[in-house]
């Protein structure tokens, strides 16, 4: 009886103190950044802080959400620094959000590897997105249905997808809407007629990205300026950068910082 | 729902503790079952009490949350919510402008409720045929086996389910169910493997294991005084089954469908990848083919593609909630209708629940 007492005694100690070892750390720490927001930046914000907490010794937390999360986080407080792949809309300027631009995007149209099709006009584009143009054979392609892959209206990507490609106008109403690149990635594969947008660095071998208006979707292109579908990706704080999340911002912006961004994206 | 039954008299329920344990106690002594307390028993007691009153209150919370968020959006779209479709054009009118969207989310509501009732209809079927072979016709050596089987695969986590839909359901229907022309007969659906058909098939593979591991137990409890009575009597097995058994266990088994049932309308993230993404609502107009390869999108999924993103609008937010409105009365109907389901049957069948007695 005793032993068993005493061994769940030792239990006990040992859970606490286990517990008490997982939940230190996050008091101990000194400087603790908290990043949240769109999903397009999320994977090179998080080498971002890697790197920094390599270099300083602080730790930066990284959450995904959206663009509009991490704008409406930052306006809040509720993080340090908000990650977004849009502009700024002006009610947002108006609440106090600041953006600075760090890095660089491209957008691209992508298909099935196993659809014969190698180039589109930005025209034709927009037309296939508009549910003009229906059919895979009109642009030169196999007898196939298109099947139109895109992001749900929130999306930055698909902000700047429709800015550019749709000049302003939607994507018809047959688009299947994803949450994530990820998923635009994947429904893109499963299908021989689809077409999707995303960024380029979702762009591998699952998909092949198309060229538009015979121009190449690739780094060397966007960093020359040849290809033109290019996006800035921002840091969003509420007023101007000050303290921790300056010196955070600061650093991805560095020489350092941005050698991680390249892995990515291109220099802001 | 069974806890209902016990007798509340002590008595009874040692009398019950008797027959249920013959070597048990020996004596008729009313035996107080509370039992001594020592101050830890008491600490231990108010700390469950106080667990239990808070977890209540936080439900309660949170219905009322939903509710206040919800209403005020269902009451400004009105019947339209109900009744009319756009869901996807309502959410880009209101993230462009923010101005006075009125939300339709028929097909979301189509995509919740047919998927769910074709689901259950195959669960019923397929769900109670193979818990009467666990219970009743399988060898012990297959029996046990096939019971961790199914226990395991309640256990796992939706999103597999999703995954495993995404990478062989869906490409499956495209390949050997969609016909080839498709596109000219109907020229304005955008058809491909994902669809209702893909998201019913997903749905009753996670939701059967719930039913028949729910269905073998109430099975089980079935007295054997019960069927051992009726093979007495020179009832063929079948017959036993169907028509003693089955009606003895239905209260168990109804209450296994709401559970399945109450499980598949809350389903988001599988049904994200293998219902089709696209707020359509399925019609006969093609006949029945096409109805089932309608690419649809269900409530819950529409909450979890759309939230993370659009909820600064405070429009897409109302609308969401809404959504969560009408889920929650959903999930509340369907325990109201296992209460009077499980108080019908057991009527019907003169039956109580303590069966060992």
């Amino acid at each position: 009886m005793k032993l068993v007492r005493s061994s769940k005694f030792v239990f006990a100690a040992s859970v606490i103190a286990l517990v008490a070892a997982m939940v230190a750390p996050a008091f101990a720490s000194a400087a603790t950044l908290k990043l949240s927001g769109s999903t397009t930046v999320y994977p090179v914000a998080q080498l971002l802080a890697t790197g920094y907490k390599a270099k300083t010794g602080n730790n930066v937390t990284v959450t995904g959400g959206g663009s509009s999360v991490g704008i409406k986080d930052a306006i809040a407080g509720r993080v340090d620094v908000g990650m977004s792949s849009r502009d700024l809309k002006d009610a947002e300027k108006s609440s106090g959000a600041v953006e600075t631009a760090f890095a660089r995007d491209a957008l691209t149209i992508v298909v099935n590897p196993k659809n014969t099709v190698k180039n589109l006009t930005e025209e034709q584009v927009r037309s296939i997105y508009r549910g003009e143009i229906t059919n895979w054979k009109q642009v030169g392609g196999a007898n196939r249905r298109i099947v139109l892959v895109g992001r749900t209206a929130a999306s930055g990507t698909y902000e700047f997808f429709k800015e550019k490609f749709l000049l302003g106008k939607r994507q018809s109403s047959k688009t299947r809407a994803y949450s994530s690149n990820g998923m635009v990635r994947s429904a893109v594969k499963a299908n021989k007629g689809a077409i999707g947008y995303v960024s380029m660095a979702y762009v591998d071998k699952r998909v092949r990205a198309l060229k538009i208006g015979g121009v190449s979707a690739t780094r060397a292109n966007a960093v020359s300026g040849a290809y033109i579908y290019v996006r800035p990706l921002y840091w969003i704080t509420k007023g101007a950068p000050a303290g921790e999340a300056k010196a955070f911002i600061d650093w991805t912006k560095s020489e350092a910082g941005q050698k991680i961004v390249a892995k990515e994206f291109l220099r802001y | 729902m069974k806890g209902e039954e016990v007798p509340q008299d002590s008595t009874l329920a040692v009398d019950a503790l008797l027959f249920a344990d013959p070597d048990g106690f020996t004596d008729n002594e009313p035996v107080d079952l509370t039992g001594p307390q020592t101050g830890a028993d008491r600490i231990v007691e108010a700390f469950l009490l106080a667990a239990t009153v808070f977890s209540g209150l936080v439900v309660t919370l949170v219905a009322v949350f939903v509710l206040q968020k919800g209403l005020p959006a269902l009451s400004h779209s009105g019947l339209a919510f109900l009744t009319n479709g756009g869901w996807d054009g309502n959410l880009e009118s209101a993230w462009e402008d923010t101005g006075n969207v009125i939300f339709g989310a028929r097909p979301l509501i189509a995509g919740s409720l047919l998927s769910t009732l074709f689901a259950l209809a195959f669960t019923l079927v397929l769900g109670t045929g193979s818990a009467i072979v666990i219970t009743e016709l399988a060898p012990g050596w297959l029996r046990r086996p096939v019971e961790a089987v199914v226990q395991l695969l309640a256990g796992v986590p939706s999103v597999v389910f999703g995954l495993v839909g995404f990478a062989l359901v869906v490409p499956f229907v495209t390949d050997h169910v969609l016909p080839a022309d498709a596109f000219d007969k109907v020229p304005n659906i955008p058809y491909d493997g994902q669809s209702l058909l893909a998201a019913v098939i997903v749905l009753t593979f996670m939701i059967l294991p719930f039913f028949v591991s729910v269905a073998s137990d109430s099975l089980r409890a079935v007295p054997s005084a019960l069927s051992a009575g009726a093979r007495a009597l020179g009832i063929t097995r079948w017959r036993t089954i169907a028509r003693v058994q089955i009606p003895v266990a239905l209260p168990g088994l109804m209450a296994g469908a709401v559970l399945a049932a109450a499980r598949a309308i809350g389903e988001a993230i599988a049904l994200s990848m293998v219902a089709g993404a696209l707020a359509l609502t399925p019609g006969f107009a093609h006949g029945p083919l096409y109805f089932a390869l309608t690419p649809i999108r269900t409530m819950a999924s529409a909450i979890v593609d759309t939230g993370g993103e659009a909820m600064s609008i405070p429009a897409i937010e109302g609308a969401l909630f809404g959504l969560a409105t009408l889920l929650l009365a959903l999930s509340l109907c369907l325990s109201l209708l296992a209460r009077w389901a499980y108080a019908w049957s057991a009527k019907k069948l003169n039956l109580t629940n303590d069966r060992d007695v």
